[in-house]
C-alpha cells in the first residue's frame, strides 16, 4: 500500500482548517516569513501528524497571550497539538533546541531560560507544566 | 490512538514509502558514480540527459490565450489543474515558498507540488527542530542560481527543467540540502529500528 492509498482525509481536512486558524491567530501578533526575515514561520507542509509547527524567529512571540490564543483553537480538535520552537537567527550553534507544546488541556514547557534575555524568561504560561527538555 | 489494523496499514505504508525512497537515494547515488563513464566533449548535457528532451511537436495542446500559463505546453485536455489542498505527503523537497511565489507553468509547479518524502512517521523526536527558515533560504538561491545557470526564467521553466533541478537537489552533497533531508529519513529509519512500545 502506497502513501496515496493511505491517505487519511479526516487528518488533511483538519490540518487545513487549522492551520487557516493559526495563520489567522498569529497575523496579529507578527510577519511571518520562511526565510527568517519576519517573526516566525508556519510549517506548510502536511507530514501526516496530528500537528502544527511553528519556528520563531523573534522572541516576542512566546508571549503567552499568543499561546493561549493557540489554545483555545484545539477546542474543535481536542487529539491535536501545536508545536511553537524557538530558532532565533544566529543561536543555531549557541542555543539547544527549545520551545512549548500546546495541548488542548495543558501547556508543556520546555524552554530552558537560562538561554533567554533578561525581559523572557518570566514568561509563564497557564495550565503549564515543565517538559523533559528534549522532547 | 491508533488501533491495530491502522497501525498495520500504516506501517505497510511506510514500509513501502521506505523503500521507495532509499531505492531514489541509491539509483540517483549509482547515478552519480557512473558519470565518468559518460564523460564526452560535451559533459554538461551529459551529466543532465533530460535537458536533451524538450522535443518540439505542433501538436502538444497549450494553455488558451488568456490565462496566467496561456500559451503554455501542457497535457492533453488543456490546462492542468493543480490541487491545492495540503494533503498528508510530507516535505517538499523543494519547499513550497520556493516555487509558489515564481510565476511557474501549472505544469511545472505540479513536479514539485508532488516531489514530497511521502507520509513521516516519526512524531515523537526532534519537535523543536527549527530548520525550515534555513532550508528554505538556501533553496531560494540555489533555484535561482539554476534558472541562471541553464538560462531559463520562471515563466519558461519547463516539467524536464523542473525534474533536472530535484535531481540536483537529491544528488547534492551541500550539508544545507543534504543535511535537512537525511535527517528527516534517519528518523524514519531509527523509528522502524526501534523496538515496539517505545515510540
Amino acid at each position: 500500500m502506497t502513501d496515496a492509498e493511505y491517505e487519511d482525509p479526516e487528518q488533511s481536512e483538519a490540518w487545513e482548517v487549522l492551520y487557516e486558524r493559526v495563520k489567522t491567530v498569529l497575523h496579529q501578533f507578527g510577519v511571518e516569513d520562511h526565510f527568517g526575515d519576519g517573526d516566525y514561520l508556519i510549517v506548510d507542509d502536511n507530514y501526516g501528524w496530528r500537528r502544527h509547527s511553528i519556528e520563531l524567529h523573534k522572541l516576542h512571540m512566546l508571549r503567552p497571550e499568543i499561546a493561549v490564543q493557540l489554545q483555545e483553537l484545539l477546542n474543535d480538535y481536542p487529539d491535536w497539538e501545536i508545536v511553537m520552537a524557538v530558532d532565533v537567527p544566529g543561536t543555531e550553534n549557541t542555543w539547544p533546541r527549545m520551545g512549548i507544546t500546546i495541548y488542548k488541556h495543558e501547556i508543556v514547557d520546555d524552554l530552558q531560560r537560562q538561554y533567554l534575555p533578561e525581559e523572557y524568561r518570566v514568561f509563564s504560561y497557564p495550565g503549564s507544566r515543565p517538559g523533559t527538555g528534549h522532547a | 490512538m491508533l488501533g491495530s489494523g491502522r497501525r498495520t496499514r500504516g506501517a505497510a505504508c511506510f514500509e513501502t514509502s521506505l523503500t521507495n525512497s532509499l531505492r531514489d537515494w541509491r539509483k540517483a547515488a549509482w547515478q552519480a558514480s557512473q558519470r565518468h563513464r559518460w564523460m564526452l566533449p560535451d559533459v554538461p548535457l551529459h551529466r543532465r540527459p533530460t535537458l536533451l528532451a524538450f522535443k518540439y511537436s505542433p501538436d502538444q495542446p497549450r494553455v488558451p490565450a488568456g490565462s496566467p500559463d496561456g500559451g503554455q505546453w501542457t497535457s492533453e485536455g488543456g490546462a492542468v489543474s493543480v490541487s491545492a489542498a495540503r494533503k498528508n505527503q510530507g516535505h517538499h523537497y523543494v519547499p513550497r515558498e520556493v516555487f509558489a511565489k515564481r510565476p511557474l507553468p501549472a505544469e511545472t509547479r505540479k513536479v514539485f507540488e508532488e516531489s514530497t518524502t511521502g507520509r513521516l512517521h516519526d512524531l515523537n523526536n526532534n519537535r523543536y527542530d527549527g530548520d525550515h527558515r534555513r532550508y528554505n533560504k538556501f533553496m531560494n538561491e540555489y533555484f535561482d542560481e539554476f534558472m541562471e545557470r541553464n538560462n531559463i526564467n520562471a515563466t519558461s521553466m519547463t516539467p524536464d527543467h523542473a525534474r533536472a533541478f530535484l535531481q540536483e537537489v537529491m544528488e547534492s552533497r551541500d550539508p544545507r540540502i543534504r543535511g535537512f533531508n537525511m535527517r528527516l529519513w534517519m528518523r524514519e529509519i531509527m523509528r522502524r529500528i526501534r523496538p515496539r512500545g517505545q515510540d
